[in-house]
C-alpha cells in the first residue's frame, strides 16, 4: 500500500474514531465552570436513545435537559448549605435496546458515580435499567417511559417524572365519548409500553361500551403497514387508535392516506403533535387528535422555555419533561441538604411537590405521579391545544368526524 | 376477503421488488468481489436523503431526483470502492466485512451528526391516488414504485446481458485473472460494479423514504433483509436474489395478513434459520470465496 493511501485510511480511520467518540457518550457542564470529580458538582447521568429506530424522544428530551442545567449552572447552581454545585451530565446512547440501556447504567453508576440516573426512551429499555439502579441504591427517574409496568415493579428507587398512561387512560376515553365513537380499530407496539397500554386501554374502553373491533401489535423497527391497514379497512372501525412512538406513528399516518383510508387515526401515545406537524404536509394531518403531554402550552414559563431552543414551534412534551426532570433533581437535592447522600436524595425525591412546565408533580409510594395530559388536535397544520377540563368544540369536532 | 388478498399479493410484490433492488447490488458485489458490504443499507438511506433534498428543498421532479440519485451515489460507491475496498483487495473476507461495518457505522453516525435524527416526507407527485385493480383500490404510489423497480432490474439485466461493459463483468466474476489477461481493466470493473450496487440501493432508498418517511436509521433494516435475502437466494446469485426478495418480500406481507404484524420482523430471521439449517448454499448455489 502506497504512503499515500495509507495516511488517506488513516486520516478516514481517525476521522471515524473523532466522530463515534463524539456520539457514542459525551459528558458536559452547563454554562461556565464545572471542576469534575468530587469538587463542586454534582454528575447526573442520562441513559437515552440518540440514535437508532426510536432516536427522536430520548433527543427531545436530553436537548431539553442541557438547557435545564446550562439554566441553572448559570444563576447560581444547586443550593445545598452554604455551597452552591454546579450539574453535569453524562449521557449515553442506549440506543433503543434494552442491553444497551443496561450497560449505561452500570458505567454510569460505576464508573462516572452519577449522584441519579435519568432514562429511558422506551419502557423495555427502562424495565431492565431499574433492577441496577435499585441494586446500587441510585435514585432513578424517567421523562419519557410510562408504562405502568415501571413503577409495578415495586422499586424504591425509581420514580416516574413521565406523563403515564395510566393518567391518559381517561383522556383517550373522553376523547372516544367526545368524538362518539364507538368502534375503534387498536394498533399497537409489542413492547412493554405498547402491550400495557393496549390491556390498559381494552379494559377502559370495555368499562365504557367502547368496542375494539381489531387489535393488532407490530414491532418498534416496523415500517410497512400497508397490509395490517388494508385488515383495519375491511372492518366497520370508525377510529385507528395507535399507540407508538413518532417515528412509526407517521409511517402509518403517511401510509393510511396515501391508501385512501378514510378512517381518522388517534394518537394514543401521547406523541409529538409539533413534530408530526413538521414533518407530513397539512392534507396527512388534519383531524389528527393526539394526548399532548404538554401542560400549560401558552403560560409565560412554557413560552420563555421554548424561546431557548432554535425552532421553538418543534418544542414538544418530551422538551417539557427532560427540563422538569433536571428541575425537579435540583429541588429534591436542594431539600435533602447533600450533594453526597443517594438515600436523602431518593426520599427527597418521593416527597417532590415540585411545579414543573406538565404540572405538579407529587408522587406516591409506588413512585407514580399524577400529572394529566392535554389534548391536541392538528387543524389545517395547526395544533389547538384543550386544557385538561376544557370542552372540545362542537364545530371542531364535526369538522373532523 | 378476496380483496385482502389482492391488495396483499400487491404489497407483497411492492416489498419484493424494493428488496430485490437491494439485493441484487448486495449480490453484486459479492458475487464478483468476494466482499460482504454490510453498509448497504446505509447507502439506500444515502439516497432516501439525497433525494428528499432534491424534491423538497430544491422542488425538483420526483423522477429526475431519482436519476440524480442513483448517479451521485452510484459516484460516491465508485470512490468508496477506490478508498475502503481497493486497498483491501487481497486481504481475507473478514477483513472486508469489519471494514464495511466500520464503513457503515461512520455513515450514519455522519448522517445523524449533520441532518439529526428528524424525519423527513418526500413529496410524491401521485400521492393519494389509487386505480382500480380486479375490483380492489390500489394507490398509485405503490404501482409507481413497483414498475420503477421492475424497469431497473430489467435494464440492469440488459446492460450485464448485452452490453460490453456487461461482459467484462460477467468474464471478471467466472475468472478475474483470465479476464484482466483477455484486457478487462480490472480496477475500473471493481468501481463499476460499486457505483451499480450502491445506485441501486439509492434509488430503493428514494422510492421507498416517499413511501414511508427519511431517517438516518431507516437503512438498519433493509440492509439486514438484504443479507439475508442474498443468503437465501445464494450469495452472488443475481436470479437468487431476485427470487429470494420476492419470497421475503411475501412471507412478510401473508405473515401479516393471516397471523399478525408483530411476527412480520421474524419472519426473515425464520427464514434464515432455515435455510442455513437445509441449504446453506441458497436456492441458486453460490460462489467460493477466497
Amino acid at each position: 500500500m502506497g504512503k499515500r493511501k495509507l495516511s488517506l485510511l488513516a486520516g478516514l480511520m481517525a476521522f471515524v474514531l473523532l466522530v463515534f467518540t463524539g456520539c457514542s457518550g459525551s459528558s458536559e457542564t452547563g454554562g461556565k465552570g464545572g471542576s469534575g470529580d468530587g469538587g463542586d458538582t454534582i454528575k447526573i447521568g442520562i441513559a437515552v436513545a440518540t440514535s437508532g429506530a426510536i432516536a427522536k424522544t430520548g433527543q427531545d428530551s436530553l436537548a431539553a435537559q442541557r438547557v435545564a442545567v446550562e439554566e441553572i449552572n448559570e444563576s447560581g447552581g444547586v443550593k445545598i448549605g452554604d455551597k452552591s454545585y454546579k450539574f453535569e451530565l453524562v449521557h449515553y446512547d442506549t440506543e433503543g435496546k434494552a442491553e444497551s440501556a443496561t450497560a449505561a447504567t452500570e458505567r454510569l453508576i460505576q464508573q462516572d458515580k452519577v449522584m441519579a440516573v435519568i432514562g429511558a426512551s422506551t419502557s423495555t429499555e427502562t424495565a431492565a435499567m431499574i433492577p441496577i439502579a435499585e441494586r446500587n441504591k441510585t435514585p432513578m427517574l424517567t421523562a419519557v417511559a410510562a408504562a405502568p409496568v415501571l413503577t409495578n415493579m415495586g422499586a424504591n428507587y425509581f420514580t416516574s417524572a413521565s406523563s403515564q398512561t395510566i393518567m391518559a387512560i381517561q383522556k383517550y376515553v373522553d376523547g372516544m365519548k367526545n368524538f362518539d365513537y364507538k368502534k375503534v380499530a387498536m394498533l399497537h407496539f409489542n413492547d412493554e409500553f405498547g402491550m400495557a397500554t393496549a390491556e390498559a386501554v381494552n379494559k377502559a374502553f370495555a368499562e365504557n361500551d367502547i368496542e375494539i373491533v381489531f387489535q393488532e401489535a407490530f414491532a418498534p423497527t416496523q415500517h410497512e403497514f400497508g397490509t395490517m391497514l388494508d385488515k383495519v379497512a375491511a372492518t366497520d372501525a370508525e377510529v385507528i387508535f395507535a399507540v407508538a412512538q413518532i417515528e412509526s406513528f407517521v409511517n402509518l399516518l403517511k401510509q393510511a392516506k396515501e391508501k385512501g383510508i378514510k378512517i381518522p387515526v388517534r394518537d394514543g401515545a401521547g406523541g409529538a403533535l409539533e413534530e408530526m406537524i413538521k414533518i407530513l404536509p397539512p392534507e396527512y394531518t388534519h383531524g389528527l387528535v393526539g394526548g399532548s403531554r404538554s401542560g400549560r402550552v401558552d403560560a409565560e414559563d412554557h413560552k420563555a422555555f421554548r424561546a431557548k431552543f432554535e425552532e421553538p414551534e418543534l418544542v414538544n412534551s418530551f422538551h417539557y419533561s427532560g427540563r422538569d426532570s433536571i428541575y425537579l433533581l435540583k429541588d429534591a437535592f436542594e431539600r435533602a441538604g447533600s450533594a453526597t447522600d443517594k438515600e436523602k436524595l431518593q426520599e427527597a425525591i418521593r416527597a417532590s411537590n415540585f411545579d414543573g412546565l406538565m404540572g405538579n408533580y407529587q408522587f406516591n409510594e409506588k413512585g407514580e405521579n399524577s400529572i394529566k395530559s392535554i389534548t391536541g388536535i392538528v387543524l389545517d397544520g395547526e395544533i389547538h391545544y384543550y386544557e385538561k377540563d376544557e370542552d372540545i368544540p362542537q364545530d371542531v369536532i364535526d369538522s373532523i368526524r | 376477503m378476496s380483496e385482502q388478498i389482492i391488495q396483499a399479493l400487491i404489497n407483497g410484490l411492492v416489498s419484493g421488488s424494493i428488496y430485490a433492488l437491494m439485493a441484487v447490488g448486495f449480490t453484486l458485489v459479492f458475487g464478483i468481489m468476494h466482499v460482504i458490504n454490510l453498509a448497504h443499507g446505509e447507502l439506500y438511506m444515502l439516497g432516501g436523503f439525497s433525494t428528499f433534498f432534491m424534491v423538497s428543498i430544491y422542488q425538483i421532479n420526483f423522477f429526475v431526483a431519482l436519476i440524480a440519485t442513483l448517479i451521485i451515489i452510484g459516484v460516491f460507491g465508485f470512490f468508496i470502492e477506490k478508498i475502503i475496498f481497493k486497498p483491501l483487495r487481497n486481504a481475507s473476507l473478514l477483513n472486508t466485512l469489519l471494514a464495511s461495518i466500520g464503513l457503515s457505522l461512520f455513515i450514519s453516525n455522519l448522517v445523524l451528526k449533520l441532518a439529526g435524527s428528524d424525519m423527513r416526507n418526500i413529496e410524491f407527485p401521485f400521492s393519494g391516488q389509487s386505480i382500480s385493480i380486479l375490483g380492489t383500490s390500489v394507490s398509485v404510489h405503490r404501482i409507481v414504485v413497483l414498475l420503477l423497480t421492475a424497469f431497473l432490474v430489467c435494464l440492469l439485466g440488459w446492460v450485464i446481458k448485452y452490453t460490453k461493459v456487461g461482459k467484462a463483468l460477467r468474464a471478471t466474476a467466472q475468472d478475474t485473472d483470465a479476464a484482466a489477461l483477455m484486457g478487462v481493466n480490472i480496477n475500473l470493473i471493481y468501481g463499476i460494479i460499486f457505483a451499480i450496487s450502491a445506485g441501486l440501493a439509492a434509488v430503493a432508498g428514494g422510492l421507498i423514504g416517499s413511501l414511508y418517511v427519511v431517517d438516518p436509521s431507516m437503512g438498519m433494516m433493509p440492509g439486514m433483509k438484504a443479507f439475508i435475502i442474498v443468503i437465501l437466494g445464494g450469495m452472488g446469485s443475481v436470479v437468487g436474489a431476485l427470487l429470494g426478495a420476492l419470497i421475503f418480500g411475501y412471507a412478510e406481507t401473508f405473515t401479516t395478513l393471516f397471523l399478525e404484524s408483530s411476527y412480520q420482523e421474524l419472519v426473515g430471521f425464520i427464514i434464515l434459520i432455515l435455510v442455513l439449517l437445509f441449504k446453506p448454499s441458497g436456492l441458486f448455489g453460490g460462489v467460493n470465496t477466497k
